[in-house]
């Protein structure tokens, strides 16, 4: 399983570069918007944490589960897309996306699904009978406290976009994107422990997908 | 930098490095004036994080490669990093000021901590590890607060986001750094001495991008 996860994250790694490479190319000529810039950043964090992760697995064969820098990475990169979110959208952007209690209820949908998957990882962890350190512990609730939030926005906006005069109207799909992009992020929380490859290997793929096509859609949404 | 027994040496080094940068410091001005002051800064947080590394070393057993692949990276590029804040937070967020700033504590950070490896292996050094150190470790620390540098710019003018940004900035050079760190002590090393390159290239692209917008504004305030 080790040599098949340091290919995996190889190759995220490589989506990653893909989707630094495309952002940059995508504004070479003009000034990026700040919501590009944190989603960039974001991006440039996850490739440094998939390479430290494929190193940490092809230099040592160390279990991920132990503390390493990865989970600092990893964790930063949410919080990019955090301030993405909440802080860098523009005047007209932001008094759109403010929406009103129907759309903020609606949206708690989400944050809830990604708990209810936190809660799977955990049951999955103790039916494998594996033993969790208290600071792998400490960056799953990090980990998903921030992704709770980063979903809470994206299912917002896309309720939000639904509307054609809405300024997010044409960062639906990259908000949908997001959203399914979170959600296999917690996913892959507990794939490796459930010892079953099909799992590994169809979370990894949509992550790998999702990791490309998310600055795709933000760059056609930015259009 | 981790081992006992060579603390006065690095008093020492240190003296003799400061002494005449201070000197320096009190005759320049403008821009030289700045880099040469955070030069100094970078120094000193080399000498004070070397402190802190032999205290976390003491606590984690001496597992040297432990603490330089988890540890330390953290602590050096917090460290690094304070004084490009204060800077960013107090006197400018200028985009070419902070890369000037950042580039000049992590340049300063990496020749005090050649020096003390110098010292404490002088029988084993020859030229190729001054090659190795100078493109490897010194452009590693120079890129990392650099990196913190150009990103804090943006941030910094959003107040919602500056918190949040600071994380995941040192988040960043942290994994940076100990991505290079991982790299050396490996079978992989040599990849080890180019990442740092290669992070070089992009950011010296955009220092002269940075220059050339500069340039241009100005002509046209003339």
């Amino acid at each position: 399983m080790i040599s098949k996860m340091m290919f995996i994250n190889l190759a995220l790694f490589l989506c990653a570069v893909f989707g630094i490479i495309y952002l940059t190319a995508s504004f070479s000529k003009k000034d990026m918007p700040i919501y590009c810039v944190s989603v960039l950043c974001a991006w440039i964090s996850l490739a440094l944490c998939r390479l430290y992760m494929f190193l940490v697995l092809s230099v040592e064969n160390a279990d991920l589960n132990k503390f390493n820098l990865s989970w600092f990475a990893m964790t930063g990169s949410f919080i990019f897309l955090f301030c993405a979110n909440y802080g860098c959208l523009d005047k007209d952007t932001l008094k759109a996306a403010k929406g009103n209690a129907k759309q903020k209820m609606i949206s708690l949908a989400a944050p809830a699904a990604v708990m209810g998957l936190y809660i799977f990882n955990m049951y999955l962890f103790y039916k494998y009978g594996t033993r969790l350190t208290v600071s792998y512990r400490v960056f799953t609730v990090i980990l998903t406290l921030l992704i709770m939030q980063n979903s809470f926005f994206n299912l917002k906006y896309i309720i939000i976009g639904s509307d054609k005069e809405s300024p997010l109207y044409r960062l639906r799909s990259f908000n949908f994107i997001m959203l399914v992009y979170s959600i296999l992020t917690m996913a892959e929380v507990s794939a490796p422990i459930s010892r079953s490859l099909t799992a590994v290997i169809v979370i990894y793929s949509l992550t790998g997908v999702t990791t490309l096509m998310i600055p795709v859609c933000l760059r056609r949404g930015m259009k | 930098m981790l081992k006992e027994g060579y603390e006065i040496m690095s008093y020492i080094l240190y003296v003799c490095i400061i002494v005449p940068f201070a000197l320096m410091f009190l005759i320049l001005y403008g821009g030289a004036r700045r880099t040469a002051a955070f030069v100094m800064i970078g120094i000193t947080v080399c000498l004070f994080v070397s402190e802190i590394n032999s205290l976390l070393l003491d606590f984690f057993n001496d597992d040297i490669y432990f603490v330089t692949t988890r540890i330390t990276p953290i602590t050096e590029e917090i460290f690094k990093a304070l004084p490009v804040i204060y800077f960013g937070i107090v006197f400018s967020d200028e985009i070419q000021k902070l890369l000037t700033v950042g580039m000049a504590v992590g340049i300063g950070f990496a020749v005090f901590e050649n020096m003390i490896i110098l010292t404490d292996n002088i029988e084993n050094v020859n030229i190729l590890w001054a090659f190795i150190r100078g493109f490897g470790s010194g452009l590693m620390h120079g890129m990392s607060t650099a990196i913190v540098g150009i990103c804090m710019s943006s941030f910094h003018r959003r107040k919602k986001l500056f918190v949040p940004g600071l994380f995941s900035l040192l988040s960043v050079a942290i994994i940076n750094h100990g991505i290079y760190n991982l790299l050396v002590q490996s079978k992989l090393e040599y990849l080890g001495y180019i990442l740092p390159i290669i992070i070089y290239i992009p950011i010296s692209i955009f220092s002269h991008y940075l220059k050339k917008k500069y340039q241009k504004q100005k002509a046209l305030q003339k």
